[in-house]
Protein backbone atom coordinates (compact mmCIF):
# COMPACT_ATOMS: atom_id res chain seq x y z
CA UNK A 1 0.00 0.00 0.00
CA UNK A 2 2.81 2.51 0.86
CA UNK A 3 4.60 1.49 -2.07
CA UNK A 4 1.56 2.50 -4.19
CA UNK A 5 1.42 6.23 -2.81
CA UNK A 6 5.62 6.07 -3.40
CA UNK A 7 4.76 4.96 -6.65
CA UNK A 8 1.73 7.45 -7.18
CA UNK A 9 3.97 10.62 -5.95
CA UNK A 10 7.30 9.94 -7.49
CA UNK A 11 4.73 9.63 -10.98
CA UNK A 12 2.96 13.32 -9.82
CA UNK A 13 6.91 14.47 -9.38
CA UNK A 14 7.98 13.37 -12.85
CA UNK A 15 4.78 14.65 -14.69
CA UNK A 16 5.12 18.01 -12.97
CA UNK A 17 9.06 18.27 -14.12
CA UNK A 18 8.28 17.72 -17.47
CA UNK A 19 5.57 20.05 -17.39
CA UNK A 20 7.99 22.74 -15.93
CA UNK A 21 10.93 21.85 -18.64
CA UNK A 22 8.41 21.89 -21.42
CA UNK A 23 7.07 24.97 -20.29
CA UNK A 24 10.03 27.00 -19.41
CA UNK A 25 11.39 25.81 -23.05
CA UNK A 26 8.31 27.37 -24.61
CA UNK A 27 9.03 30.72 -22.48
CA UNK A 28 11.63 31.41 -24.74
CA UNK A 29 10.24 31.64 -27.89
CA UNK A 30 7.29 33.61 -26.22
CA UNK A 31 9.56 36.88 -25.94
CA UNK A 32 10.24 36.36 -29.71
CA UNK A 33 6.14 37.01 -29.82
CA UNK A 34 6.54 40.09 -28.36
CA UNK A 35 6.28 42.32 -31.19
CA UNK A 36 3.35 41.10 -32.86
CA UNK A 37 1.38 41.98 -29.22
CA UNK A 38 2.81 45.15 -29.32
CA UNK A 39 1.61 45.81 -32.87
CA UNK A 40 -2.09 44.46 -31.43
CA UNK A 41 -1.98 46.96 -28.42
CA UNK A 42 -0.75 50.38 -30.25
CA UNK A 43 -2.23 49.69 -33.88
CA UNK A 44 -5.36 47.68 -32.55
CA UNK A 45 -7.92 50.44 -32.13
CA UNK A 46 -6.69 52.05 -35.42
CA UNK A 47 -6.74 48.95 -38.12
CA UNK A 48 -10.00 47.29 -36.51
CA UNK A 49 -11.97 49.90 -34.62
CA UNK A 50 -12.51 47.92 -31.70
CA UNK A 51 -11.64 49.55 -28.15
CA UNK A 52 -11.69 45.77 -26.68
CA UNK A 53 -8.28 44.41 -27.87
CA UNK A 54 -9.20 40.75 -27.28
CA UNK A 55 -12.16 41.41 -29.24
CA UNK A 56 -10.40 43.18 -32.21
CA UNK A 57 -7.62 39.99 -32.16
CA UNK A 58 -10.62 37.03 -31.68
CA UNK A 59 -12.95 38.65 -34.66
CA UNK A 60 -10.24 40.16 -36.56
CA UNK A 61 -6.69 39.50 -36.86
CA UNK A 62 -7.67 35.99 -35.61
CA UNK A 63 -11.23 35.66 -37.26
CA UNK A 64 -10.40 32.32 -38.99
CA UNK A 65 -9.51 30.73 -35.65
CA UNK A 66 -13.23 31.76 -34.15
CA UNK A 67 -14.97 30.32 -37.13
CA UNK A 68 -13.06 26.90 -36.27
CA UNK A 69 -14.25 26.94 -32.65
CA UNK A 70 -18.07 27.86 -33.74
CA UNK A 71 -17.33 24.89 -36.38
CA UNK A 72 -16.40 22.66 -33.50
CA UNK A 73 -19.45 23.23 -31.43
CA UNK A 74 -21.79 22.57 -34.83
CA UNK A 75 -20.01 19.28 -34.84
CA UNK A 76 -20.30 18.19 -31.58
CA UNK A 77 -24.33 19.09 -32.02
CA UNK A 78 -24.73 17.25 -34.86
CA UNK A 79 -23.13 14.39 -33.32
CA UNK A 80 -25.71 14.43 -30.31
CA UNK A 81 -28.08 14.73 -32.31
CA UNK A 82 -27.31 12.38 -34.33
CA UNK A 83 -26.79 10.01 -30.99
CA UNK A 84 -30.27 10.86 -29.88
CA UNK A 85 -32.36 11.06 -32.93
CA UNK A 86 -35.77 9.86 -32.62
CA UNK A 87 -36.03 10.11 -28.89
CA UNK A 88 -39.10 12.26 -27.27
CA UNK A 89 -39.00 13.95 -23.82
CA UNK A 90 -39.95 12.57 -20.82
CA UNK A 91 -42.69 15.03 -18.86
CA UNK A 92 -41.53 16.79 -16.00
CA UNK A 93 -43.64 19.14 -13.93
CA UNK A 94 -40.74 21.59 -12.89
CA UNK A 95 -41.28 23.16 -9.61
CA UNK A 96 -43.32 24.73 -7.47
CA UNK A 97 -44.97 27.53 -8.33
CA UNK A 98 -42.84 30.13 -6.17
CA UNK A 99 -39.75 29.09 -7.48
CA UNK A 100 -42.10 29.67 -11.16
CA UNK A 101 -43.37 32.98 -10.83
CA UNK A 102 -39.91 34.42 -9.11
CA UNK A 103 -37.77 33.27 -12.08
CA UNK A 104 -40.42 34.41 -14.44
CA UNK A 105 -40.19 37.86 -12.63
CA UNK A 106 -35.93 37.61 -12.89
CA UNK A 107 -35.65 36.16 -16.44
CA UNK A 108 -35.73 39.41 -18.51
CA UNK A 109 -32.68 40.64 -16.55
CA UNK A 110 -30.65 37.65 -16.99
CA UNK A 111 -31.43 38.02 -20.82
CA UNK A 112 -30.76 41.49 -20.73
CA UNK A 113 -28.12 41.23 -19.15
CA UNK A 114 -26.55 38.47 -22.01
CA UNK A 115 -27.96 40.90 -24.47
CA UNK A 116 -26.03 43.42 -23.07
CA UNK A 117 -22.72 41.61 -23.18
CA UNK A 118 -23.14 40.43 -26.91
CA UNK A 119 -23.69 43.67 -27.96
CA UNK A 120 -20.77 45.19 -26.14
CA UNK A 121 -18.49 43.12 -27.38
CA UNK A 122 -16.08 45.22 -28.67
CA UNK A 123 -16.33 47.73 -26.50
CA UNK A 124 -16.20 46.17 -22.93
CA UNK A 125 -14.80 42.53 -21.65
CA UNK A 126 -17.11 39.95 -22.88
CA UNK A 127 -18.51 39.17 -26.53
CA UNK A 128 -20.86 36.43 -28.16
CA UNK A 129 -19.37 33.32 -27.01
CA UNK A 130 -19.87 34.36 -23.35
CA UNK A 131 -23.14 35.76 -23.97
CA UNK A 132 -24.16 33.15 -26.08
CA UNK A 133 -23.45 30.32 -22.69
CA UNK A 134 -25.50 33.00 -20.73
CA UNK A 135 -28.41 32.50 -23.01
CA UNK A 136 -27.57 28.92 -23.44
CA UNK A 137 -27.56 28.73 -19.29
CA UNK A 138 -30.86 30.35 -19.50
CA UNK A 139 -32.71 27.82 -20.96
CA UNK A 140 -31.31 25.18 -18.31
CA UNK A 141 -32.57 27.17 -15.91
CA UNK A 142 -36.11 27.24 -17.46
CA UNK A 143 -35.84 23.10 -18.44
CA UNK A 144 -35.24 23.17 -14.41
CA UNK A 145 -37.56 24.81 -13.08
CA UNK A 146 -40.38 25.03 -15.72
CA UNK A 147 -39.81 21.44 -16.77
CA UNK A 148 -38.69 19.78 -20.01
CA UNK A 149 -41.80 20.56 -22.25
CA UNK A 150 -41.65 23.84 -22.00
CA UNK A 151 -38.76 24.67 -22.72
CA UNK A 152 -38.28 22.19 -25.36
CA UNK A 153 -41.44 22.65 -27.10
CA UNK A 154 -42.78 26.24 -26.15
CA UNK A 155 -39.87 28.65 -25.86
CA UNK A 156 -37.53 29.13 -28.57
CA UNK A 157 -35.71 26.34 -28.03
CA UNK A 158 -37.79 24.55 -31.16
CA UNK A 159 -35.56 26.26 -33.62
CA UNK A 160 -32.13 25.67 -32.27
CA UNK A 161 -30.73 23.69 -35.14
CA UNK A 162 -32.67 26.57 -37.59
CA UNK A 163 -30.94 29.15 -35.78
CA UNK A 164 -27.43 27.18 -35.41
CA UNK A 165 -27.63 26.40 -39.58
CA UNK A 166 -28.45 30.40 -40.16
CA UNK A 167 -26.16 31.40 -37.92
CA UNK A 168 -22.96 29.65 -39.17
CA UNK A 169 -24.14 30.71 -42.77
CA UNK A 170 -24.08 34.09 -42.27
CA UNK A 171 -20.34 33.50 -40.25
CA UNK A 172 -19.28 32.14 -43.46
CA UNK A 173 -21.07 34.28 -45.95
CA UNK A 174 -19.74 37.84 -44.23
CA UNK A 175 -16.46 35.71 -44.49
CA UNK A 176 -16.80 35.55 -48.25
CA UNK A 177 -18.16 39.35 -48.84
CA UNK A 178 -14.63 40.15 -47.38
CA UNK A 179 -12.90 37.99 -49.73
CA UNK A 180 -14.64 38.94 -52.52
CA UNK A 181 -14.23 43.31 -51.57
CA UNK A 182 -10.81 42.94 -50.56
CA UNK A 183 -9.49 39.58 -50.89
CA UNK A 184 -8.77 38.57 -47.95
CA UNK A 185 -11.42 36.12 -46.19
CA UNK A 186 -13.18 38.02 -43.22
CA UNK A 187 -11.55 41.30 -43.92
CA UNK A 188 -13.09 44.02 -41.94
CA UNK A 189 -12.02 47.51 -42.56
CA UNK A 190 -9.99 46.81 -45.97
CA UNK A 191 -13.20 45.37 -47.09
CA UNK A 192 -15.31 48.85 -46.76
CA UNK A 193 -17.25 47.69 -43.83
CA UNK A 194 -18.00 51.16 -42.12
CA UNK A 195 -15.53 51.77 -38.90
CA UNK A 196 -17.57 54.37 -37.31
CA UNK A 197 -15.95 56.24 -34.05
CA UNK A 198 -13.85 53.85 -31.45
CA UNK A 199 -15.99 53.59 -28.56
CA UNK A 200 -19.79 53.91 -30.02
CA UNK A 201 -21.56 50.85 -30.61
CA UNK A 202 -22.20 51.21 -34.52
CA UNK A 203 -18.29 50.84 -34.90
CA UNK A 204 -15.47 48.62 -35.67
CA UNK A 205 -17.00 47.27 -39.09
CA UNK A 206 -18.92 43.48 -38.91
CA UNK A 207 -17.65 43.10 -34.77
CA UNK A 208 -21.38 43.62 -33.89
CA UNK A 209 -22.60 41.74 -36.86
CA UNK A 210 -20.28 38.79 -36.04
CA UNK A 211 -20.71 39.30 -32.40
CA UNK A 212 -24.51 38.64 -32.39
CA UNK A 213 -24.13 35.65 -34.92
CA UNK A 214 -21.42 33.63 -32.46
CA UNK A 215 -24.21 34.57 -29.29
CA UNK A 216 -27.15 33.01 -31.33
CA UNK A 217 -24.65 30.28 -32.67
CA UNK A 218 -23.41 29.09 -29.45
CA UNK A 219 -26.95 29.78 -27.78
CA UNK A 220 -28.32 27.47 -29.72
CA UNK A 221 -26.22 24.90 -29.88
CA UNK A 222 -25.75 24.56 -26.56
CA UNK A 223 -29.03 24.75 -25.65
CA UNK A 224 -29.79 21.91 -27.58
CA UNK A 225 -27.15 19.90 -26.62
CA UNK A 226 -28.34 20.34 -23.00
CA UNK A 227 -32.18 19.32 -24.39
CA UNK A 228 -31.07 16.13 -26.59
CA UNK A 229 -29.39 15.02 -23.49
CA UNK A 230 -32.90 15.58 -21.55
CA UNK A 231 -34.45 13.23 -23.99
CA UNK A 232 -36.11 9.40 -22.47
CA UNK A 233 -33.83 7.29 -23.60
CA UNK A 234 -35.25 4.49 -22.13
CA UNK A 235 -35.98 2.88 -25.65
CA UNK A 236 -32.00 2.42 -26.13
CA UNK A 237 -31.34 0.74 -23.03
CA UNK A 238 -30.54 -2.56 -23.83
CA UNK A 239 -31.62 -5.19 -21.32
CA UNK A 240 -31.77 -8.31 -20.85
CA UNK A 241 -35.48 -8.72 -21.05
CA UNK A 242 -36.44 -7.20 -23.92
CA UNK A 243 -33.26 -8.36 -25.84
CA UNK A 244 -35.09 -11.97 -25.93
CA UNK A 245 -37.86 -11.00 -28.07
CA UNK B 1 1.31 43.87 -2.97
CA UNK B 2 -1.50 43.15 -1.13
CA UNK B 3 -3.26 41.35 -3.92
CA UNK B 4 -0.60 38.52 -3.95
CA UNK B 5 -2.30 37.29 -0.63
CA UNK B 6 -5.42 36.53 -2.02
CA UNK B 7 -4.31 35.45 -5.42
CA UNK B 8 -2.27 32.78 -3.63
CA UNK B 9 -4.80 32.03 -1.38
CA UNK B 10 -7.14 31.17 -4.53
CA UNK B 11 -4.66 28.79 -6.03
CA UNK B 12 -4.22 27.09 -2.80
CA UNK B 13 -7.73 26.46 -3.10
CA UNK B 14 -7.95 25.29 -6.58
CA UNK B 15 -5.29 22.72 -5.98
CA UNK B 16 -7.44 21.85 -3.11
CA UNK B 17 -10.17 21.23 -4.81
CA UNK B 18 -8.69 19.15 -7.40
CA UNK B 19 -7.40 17.01 -5.08
CA UNK B 20 -10.59 16.51 -3.40
CA UNK B 21 -12.39 15.78 -7.00
CA UNK B 22 -9.91 13.31 -7.04
CA UNK B 23 -10.45 11.47 -4.12
CA UNK B 24 -14.48 11.54 -2.73
CA UNK B 25 -16.09 8.54 -3.57
CA UNK B 26 -19.62 10.38 -4.61
CA UNK B 27 -19.56 11.61 -8.37
CA UNK B 28 -22.26 14.16 -7.21
CA UNK B 29 -19.77 16.03 -4.72
CA UNK B 30 -17.00 15.17 -6.88
CA UNK B 31 -18.78 17.59 -10.07
CA UNK B 32 -19.76 20.06 -7.60
CA UNK B 33 -15.61 20.30 -6.60
CA UNK B 34 -15.00 20.61 -9.98
CA UNK B 35 -17.61 23.55 -10.42
CA UNK B 36 -15.74 25.33 -7.27
CA UNK B 37 -11.93 24.56 -9.40
CA UNK B 38 -13.76 26.37 -12.30
CA UNK B 39 -14.63 29.47 -10.30
CA UNK B 40 -10.97 29.80 -8.68
CA UNK B 41 -9.76 28.87 -12.14
CA UNK B 42 -12.50 32.40 -13.03
CA UNK B 43 -11.16 34.26 -10.12
CA UNK B 44 -7.74 33.41 -10.99
CA UNK B 45 -8.13 34.83 -14.48
CA UNK B 46 -9.31 37.90 -13.75
CA UNK B 47 -6.52 38.94 -11.05
CA UNK B 48 -4.55 38.26 -14.05
CA UNK B 49 -6.58 41.19 -16.07
CA UNK B 50 -7.85 38.02 -18.52
CA UNK B 51 -11.33 39.30 -18.06
CA UNK B 52 -12.72 37.87 -21.21
CA UNK B 53 -11.09 34.25 -20.32
CA UNK B 54 -12.48 34.75 -17.06
CA UNK B 55 -16.20 35.74 -17.74
CA UNK B 56 -15.99 32.82 -20.35
CA UNK B 57 -14.46 30.00 -17.71
CA UNK B 58 -16.87 31.17 -15.27
CA UNK B 59 -20.21 30.52 -17.37
CA UNK B 60 -18.31 27.66 -19.28
CA UNK B 61 -16.91 26.02 -16.49
CA UNK B 62 -18.86 26.67 -13.51
CA UNK B 63 -22.01 26.57 -15.23
CA UNK B 64 -22.62 24.71 -17.97
CA UNK B 65 -20.47 21.52 -17.70
CA UNK B 66 -21.77 21.30 -14.06
CA UNK B 67 -25.47 20.62 -15.60
CA UNK B 68 -23.96 18.19 -18.21
CA UNK B 69 -22.44 16.39 -15.74
CA UNK B 70 -25.22 16.44 -13.11
CA UNK B 71 -27.47 15.51 -16.06
CA UNK B 72 -25.13 12.26 -17.05
CA UNK B 73 -24.95 11.18 -13.49
CA UNK B 74 -28.78 11.95 -13.18
CA UNK B 75 -29.28 9.82 -16.25
CA UNK B 76 -27.02 7.06 -15.68
CA UNK B 77 -27.69 6.70 -11.85
CA UNK B 78 -23.83 6.39 -11.01
CA UNK B 79 -23.82 7.95 -8.05
CA UNK B 80 -20.69 6.41 -6.11
CA UNK B 81 -17.98 4.89 -8.03
CA UNK B 82 -17.81 1.02 -7.52
CA UNK B 83 -15.62 -1.83 -8.36
CA UNK B 84 -13.79 -2.49 -11.25
CA UNK B 85 -10.56 -0.90 -9.48
CA UNK B 86 -12.15 2.55 -10.20
CA UNK B 87 -12.35 3.08 -6.40
CA UNK B 88 -8.27 2.78 -5.86
CA UNK B 89 -7.56 5.95 -6.28
CA UNK B 90 -3.72 6.44 -5.92
CA UNK B 91 -3.58 9.35 -3.73
CA UNK B 92 -5.91 7.42 -1.48
CA UNK B 93 -2.77 5.70 0.61
CA UNK B 94 -1.52 9.42 0.77
CA UNK B 95 -4.37 10.80 2.26
CA UNK B 96 -5.08 8.01 4.75
CA UNK B 97 -1.66 7.99 5.65
CA UNK B 98 -1.47 11.53 6.43
CA UNK B 99 -4.87 11.28 8.07
CA UNK B 100 -3.00 8.70 10.45
CA UNK B 101 -0.19 11.05 11.09
CA UNK B 102 -2.39 13.94 12.43
CA UNK B 103 -4.76 11.39 14.37
CA UNK B 104 -1.77 10.00 16.20
CA UNK B 105 -0.39 13.71 16.33
CA UNK B 106 -3.69 14.74 18.22
CA UNK B 107 -3.77 12.17 20.54
CA UNK B 108 -0.03 12.47 21.41
CA UNK B 109 -1.27 16.25 21.90
CA UNK B 110 -3.99 15.09 23.98
CA UNK B 111 -2.25 12.89 26.30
Amino acid sequence: MTRRGILAMLTALAVSFTFWRLFSSLLIPLQSLQPVSDHFLSHGVEETGAINIVCSVLLDYRGFDTLGETMVILASVTTVSMLFRGLSHSDSMGLSLMVKRSIGYMAPLFWIFAICIIMNGHLSPGGGFQGGVILAAMTILFTVVFGVEFSAVKRVSRYNQIIEYICAFGFILTGLWGLMISGAFLGNLIANFPAGRPGTLYSAGFMLLLNILIGLKVMAGLSSIFLYLQKDAGHVCIDTETEDD
Amino acid sequence: MGIEIPFYAVLFIIVLCALAATTVEDTLVAVLFLSLFSAGTAVTFAFLRAVDVSMAEAVIGTGFTTAILVTAIARTGCHTITGDGLSENPLKPIIRRLKSLYRRYESGGNS
